[in-house]
């Protein structure tokens, strides 16, 4: 289809961008890898007066060093997170989430940021920036604000981000080590997931010194498998614990999704089979 | 067809809220989106709603219609609308009972919507959860509307 007639603005700065934004307010909607958006536009979903492209804005694209960790400007593709060294380098975890997303297509133009903003409820990098303690920084007219991911997301397809605001970039606060893990079973035609484990963890000795298990796909919104991590902290993991922690998952939330494409129960057990095996995987990682 | 239910604690009397609940004013600021509410015959509503989740919005007109309705105790609410972008239509039975503490009632409802058209189509993964904040929004407005 056709989308409604819209303006097109293309701001050669990012102040230029929250000026647009400022006047037109929830009328305008953002374009940076249009994989969300455009497919709205097209099927007339979404029809906005005004639509701002920030995706060739300078500076966007890059992943930087940000004091111990990194920043992931807007205009970053799920691609360049596949490939860049500093993602690698600093947070693994980044980098095995990326290739599981969407398909190549997706992966070329769409954007980490712009999926957040769009809060799909089985987007799968919810999962491990939940895991990863990530920050949201927001600028807009009144200047800049930054939100920790879990406040970021409201919940289906809604975030605390003003109609007038961007996020410039995603930061997360420090460097992670290699004992990670994204594991999901995917929707066959759009690639979202059915339900999607992420596991960042720290071990010594054979010990779990620290855990943090973010979970998307199977709620309203991600979230941390709170319960689990408590049992597994400090825990020796073997497959016993770890199978037994992961049956919580079913008092994590109580309001698993239920679709076409699998019921609550199912997603449920889902999730509990995708927390052994994304925690084994971080382990041998 | 989408089928969900829930329930509400309401800090009010079954009595008290059984004609909150008919009161053209009080649904036109609880019901999300809703931008006219117009009694139109016996427990029979004309409504335009502007319905929106992040970027995907929609804007719908139809009627809402209350119906079996026993007093203070139950009621069927029966929505139709429809939009550009598909439409909405189903039922509603809601339950007022008493709760332990003597202010207060428990509304229980239990919903079986039909949608169809490209809301359908595309967004059918998505229309439980759209379905279920929309009747949270609902509650979390009456208790505003109780409060003032």
């Amino acid at each position: 289809m056709i989308p409604v007639a819209f303006d097109y603005h293309r701001p050669r700065t990012l102040e230029e961008a929250v000026d647009i934004l400022r006047q037109y307010g929830d009328e305008a909607k953002v374009l940076a890898g249009g994989h969300s958006l455009i497919p709205a536009l097209k099927l007339r979903l979404a029809a906005p007066k005004v639509v701002v492209d920030i995706s060739r804005l300078p500076g966007l694209s890059e992943v930087r060093r940000s004091g111990s960790g990194l920043s992931i400007g807007a205009g970053v593709t799920h691609h360049q997170l596949m490939v860049d060294p500093l993602i690698a380098k600093l947070c693994p975890l980044i980098a095995r989430t990326a290739p599981e997303i969407g398909d190549v297509q997706v992966r070329n133009l769409g954007t980490l940021v712009g999926s957040i903003c769009h809060a799909d409820p089985a987007a799968d990098w919810p999962a491990p920036l939940l895991a990863l303690e990530a920050q949201v920084v927001i600028v807009g007219p009144e200047g800049e604000r930054t939100l920790h991911i879990n406040e970021f997301i409201e919940g289906m397809l809604t975030t605390r981000l003003a109609g007038h605001e961007i996020v410039r970039e995603v930061v997360i606060p420090r460097a992670y080590p290699a004992s990670c893990a994204y594991k999901k079973i995917r929707q066959s035609a759009s690639g979202f997931a059915i339900a999607g484990v992420a596991v960042q963890l720290e071990k010594k000795n054979r010990k779990c010194s620290s855990i943090a298990i973010g979970v998307t796909g199977v709620a309203q919104r991600a979230f941390r498998a709170r319960l689990i991590e408590k049992s597994l902290q400090g825990a020796e993991l073997d497959e016993k614990t770890i199978a037994q922690a992961a049956r919580q998952v079913t008092e994590e939330v109580n309001d698993f999704l239920s679709d076409l494409h699998a019921s609550a129960a199912y997603r449920a057990a889902l999730a509990q089979v995708l927390v052994q095996r994304a925690v084994l995987a971080a382990l041998a990682a | 067809m989408i089928e969900f239910k829930g329930s509400h604690i309401i800090s009010r009397s079954r009595q008290e809220l059984w004609p909150i609940l008919q009161d053209p004013a009080v649904l036109k600021r609880c019901i999300p989106g809703c931008e006219e509410l117009v009694l139109n015959g016996e427990h029979l509503y004309d409504v335009r709603l502007k319905v929106g989740f992040g970027m995907i919005k929609g804007s719908f007109q139809g009627t809402v219609q209350l119906t079996n309705m026993v007093e203070p105790e139950r009621y069927v609410l029966n929505i139709k609308a429809e939009g550009r972008t598909g439409f909405a239509h189903g039922t509603t039975r809601i339950q007022l009972l008493p709760h332990p503490s003597p202010a207060a009632t428990e509304i229980r409802f239990e919903s079986h919507l039909q949608v169809g058209g490209m809301i359908a189509s595309v967004g059918a993964r998505l229309c439980q959860g759209a379905a279920r904040m929309l009747a949270e929004q609902f509650f979390r407005e009456l208790e505003k509307c109780l409060r003032n």
